[in-house]
């Protein structure tokens, strides 16, 4: 097992690696000077200034020294200074961070508990009407946007009814932020479990486990739930993933001060500093996610533990 | 024998929904067990004999129909079903499942899955739970019982999963045993050794056991009596030496006549004298997998090739036989190049197989192609049968569209299909018919040499049969050389000239059928054939051989003309 993660360590610290070349290509990536871009909008810059912020950012540089510098600021912890401001990025986004990761814990938790049991109970009624509902009723969860279903709650719990608070910090204020991000991803678990519960429902263990007299319940909860629930496991560290990614929508809709709305904000001001702090914590934020999961993993399923 | 009645089924009727229409799969089956009783049902695929069990227990999916009665004990269990049934399940029915890979939950450890029934029924407390369990899987023949509790199935071997398995039925002290298909899934000599367990609990405890097989020979070593299933139907029941000796039905006669034996009607082998230049030559074929674990690391490798070499001569069929893991299905991968080998060399016609590129590889290849075990996976289930077997023709042959066809009818006709098949799906053809396919698509390129890996044994044996007979018409009509890749050393006494015998990599024996079959010199052959149960109760059971420890066997040693052995 210590093999098991010591490999998955050696995978994230890799993708770590290669999202860090990624993110000083970045700049580059987008057509046209950066510098002139970042002060597009604004006016009254002099060439001097641009060719100030240019050596500070060390834009006068080849790549691939662009790209040492970089990295060995990072490992100083040193993220650099955001263009609007002045502030160290590491800041910036540490100060936020808390609040996403928050709001993705709050929707992860919504989404498993509502998605798993849904998901498992569609199994245990496959064919039946109650089957057919609840599948239906998660393919309309998947496919709402989350932007859409953001604003019909905003509208009916906040504006209409005035239970919830429209926007703002506070526990109250997360409410509506996680349920409609949990919503699509309980959607998504719902039909993941069902589909792995059918699947283990039918395997002959489940056969043996009736056969030996087992009351249903007990061959449910413990044969079938604890097999069927490896992959679902497997599955949360992508879902995480997604879930991160959701955050940007909807803590733009509710007014949430967490790193994905810096990092709209960071776009739309070409605060290029910020965008690659954001996706290389981004990238380590889901890496560490993924390997706590794979312990998970590992330890639930006796024949990667025991190897 | 003064023993009552254990189980009396009556007028039993099985039925299935499928697509709005209820398909009967068991109609109108009566039949009674003793105590002390071992009962085979016996039965080709789609007889009805798996659903009988099932019914008996329960276990049939939602909205099957069953009508009749079954009275075990006093009780009639498919009256009130859900409870009646329930209150028997385990404690006066237990069941054995074919597949000891898939019966035991793999999360769970043994102990809790050996100890949970006796818990839930109120049989012991946990500690008492766990020492019966110790000494149960004591008694199957577990070794080191008692550090066992805590494993979990992967880290058995598959006869030893079997052996728990029926250690935890044997647990609730069932009065009547179930055993779908027991030994199906395992290997010959561990099948063996399972029946030999069966039997004994039988004898010692008197519960009595319904055993559901579609195997001849596993009935004839382990039954007092038969009843023989085709179709949903009662065809024939019988004590098991008038149902070999004297057989009433027709159907019981055919397939009986079908089943391969070891002795008599061996095929009588040709010699084909070594020639300098064998179609077919392996030199020293090395091949290990290894299992990775880490990131860089690999650890834990199997050898599944140990230094293996022969030669096969043009026209002539030798059969690779071994058990699971004994690298013959490697073997047949690497000789037509469907995995890559460490070393070694593979001579095709003078040609250094392994060794061609492009073109050259592409125009050897069609001298030798590949029959797959599974017909119902070895077939394209998006492609018409036409496009399967039409589709080497393109590859390997320049002809034109019209004449691909008329070929493609051609070979339909000469494996016993008609030419009007060939628009039809892979699903619409039965095992057999598929199997059939899959032969004409291997000969489709014009093959000189066919390699064949268990082509029978996903079949019936009265198909088994019929496509042995085929095989051989199509080696003598088309002057094939084949390579028979099997399990079973009957079904390679009728169709091979000679025979390697494979363990752990390495050929172990390697002579003429008939010196094989009937003077086998290694023990590992040996026991190989001890092992194998014969179709017939008047015989003498033969005594079983423990199988050698055999690590690393050495050279082959010729010690008759033609007849080699490790020594």
């Amino acid at each position: 097992m210590l093999s098991f993660l010591a490999g998955r360590l050696t995978m994230g610290l890799l993708t770590v690696f290669v999202t860090t070349i990624l993110v000083t290509l970045l700049i580059h990536l987008v057509p046209g000077d950066p510098v002139q871009i970042m002060y597009a909008q604004s006016q009254g810059t002099t060439p001097e200034q641009m060719e100030e912020v240019r050596k500070s950012l060390g834009l006068d540089k080849p790549i691939p020294v662009q790209y040492f510098m970089f990295v060995g600021r990072l490992l100083e912890g040193d993220l650099g200074y955001t263009i609007r401001g002045g502030q160290p990025v590491l800041d910036v986004i540490l100060q936020r961070l808390p609040n996403t990761i928050v709001l993705a814990v709050a929707a992860m938790a919504i989404a498993i508990l509502i998605g798993v049991p849904i998901g498992f109970f569609a199994a245990y009624k496959q064919g039946t009407i109650w089957d057919v509902t609840l599948m239906i009723t998660a393919i309309a969860g998947i496919s709402m946007p989350h932007f859409w279903l953001g604003l019909i709650l905003l509208f009916y719990f906040a504006v209409d009814l005035g239970w919830l608070p429209v926007s703002g910090g506070g526990p109250l204020n997360l409410v509506l932020p996680a349920v409609t991000l949990g919503l699509s991803n309980a959607a998504i678990f719902a039909r993941l479990t069902r589909s792995s519960m059918i699947d283990v429902l039918s395997q002959d263990f489940v056969q043996t486990a009736i056969a030996k007299g087992l009351p249903q319940k007990l061959v449910l909860r413990r044969h079938v739930l604890r097999a069927g629930l490896i992959p679902i496991i497997t599955m949360m560290g992508l879902q995480f993933a997604f879930m991160m990614g959701g955050a940007i929508v909807v803590e733009n809709i509710f007014s949430w001060n967490g790193v994905g709305r810096m990092a709209v904000e960071a776009i739309f001001q070409r605060d290029y500093p910020i965008i690659q702090g954001f996706i290389l914590t981004f990238a380590v934020v889901v890496v560490i996610v993924s390997i706590m999961l794979d312990a998970v993993y590992a330890f639930i399923d006796p024949r990667i533990r025991r190897s | 024998m003064t023993s009552t009645s254990l189980l009396d089924v009556e007028n039993l009727s099985v039925g299935l929904r499928s697509n709005r229409s209820m398909t009967t799969v068991v109609s109108d089956l009566s039949f009674h067990l003793k105590q002390s009783e071992i009962l085979a049902i016996v039965g080709e695929s789609g007889s009805g004999k798996s659903m009988t069990a099932k019914a008996l227990m329960g276990l049939l999916p939602a909205g099957a129909r069953i009508t009749g009665s079954a009275q075990f004990k006093d009780v009639d269990i498919l009256a009130n079903a859900d409870r009646n049934v329930q209150a028997i399940r385990g404690t006066g029915i237990g069941m054995i499942f074919q597949e000891p890979m898939s019966a035991l939950n793999p999360v769970l450890t043994i102990g809790l899955q050996m100890t949970e029934a006796l818990r839930v029924h109120g049989l012991a407390n946990q500690a008492d739970a766990n020492k019966r369990a110790i000494e149960m899987l004591d008694r199957v023949g577990i070794s080191a019982p008692h550090t066992r509790l805590g494993q979990y199935p992967h880290e058995f071997s598959g006869g030893m999963r079997q052996r728990v398995m029926i250690a935890m039925t044997m647990l609730l002290e069932p009065d009547l045993i179930i055993a779908d298909e027991p030994t199906t899934a395992l290997d010959v000599t561990v099948q063996a050794q399972i029946l030999d367990l069966l039997k004994e609990i039988v004898a010692e405890t008197s519960i009595g056991m319904l055993l559901i097989t579609h195997d001849m020979g596993v009935v004839a070593e382990t039954a007092d009596r038969v009843l023989v299933m085709k179709q949903g139907s009662r065809v024939e029941e019988a004590g098991v030496r008038t149902l070999f000796a004297d057989p009433m039905a027709p159907y019981t006669k055919a397939l009986l006549a079908a089943v391969p034996r070891l002795d008599g009607n061996l095929s009588s082998p040709s010699e084909f004298p070594d020639s300098d230049a064998p179609i077919l030559e392996v030199r020293n074929l090395e091949k290990s997998f290894s299992k990775k674990s880490g990131f860089w690391r690999t650890q834990a490798t199997t050898k599944a090739l140990k230094n293996v070499s022969l030669s096969v001569q043009e026209g002539e069929t030798l059969a690779i036989v071994g058990e699971s893991g004994s690298g013959k299905s490697t073997l047949a991968r690497a000789i037509t190049r469907l995995l890559t080998v460490d070393s070694g060399r593979v001579i095709v016609n003078n040609q250094d197989f392994l060794a061609l590129k492009g073109q050259s590889l592409r125009k050897a290849r069609s001298d030798i192609q590949m029959i797959f075990q599974d017909p119902y996976s070895s077939l394209d289930p998006r492609f018409k049968i036409g496009r399967t077997i039409e589709e080497p023709i393109h590859i390997h042959q320049n002809i034109e569209s019209s004449q691909a066809r008329k070929r493609v009818d051609a070979l339909l006709e000469q494996v016993g299909l008609t030419p009007d098949m060939a628009d039809r799906y892979p699903h619409e053809f039965s095992g057999g018919q598929r199997q059939r396919i899959a032969i004409s698509r291997a000969l489709a390129s014009s093959p000189k040499i066919i390699v064949a890996d268990e082509p029978t044994s996903a079949l019936d044996v009265s198909i088994q049969a019929q496509v042995l007979d085929l095989l051989l018409r199509l080696k003598k009509e088309l002057s094939l050389t084949m390579l028979f890749i099997s399990h079973d050393l009957a079904v390679v006494g009728k169709i091979s000239d000679r025979v390697a015998v494979m363990r752990s990599g390495q050929i172990l024996e390697l002579g003429p059928t008939d010196r094989i079959l009937l003077d086998p010199q290694h023990p590992y052959t040996i026991a190989l054939l001890s092992a194998a149960p014969s179709p017939d109760p008047e015989r003498e059971h033969r005594l079983r051989v423990d199988l050698p420890h055999i690590k690393d066997a050495g050279p082959l040693r010729e010690i008759q003309s033609g007849h080699w052995v490790a020594t």
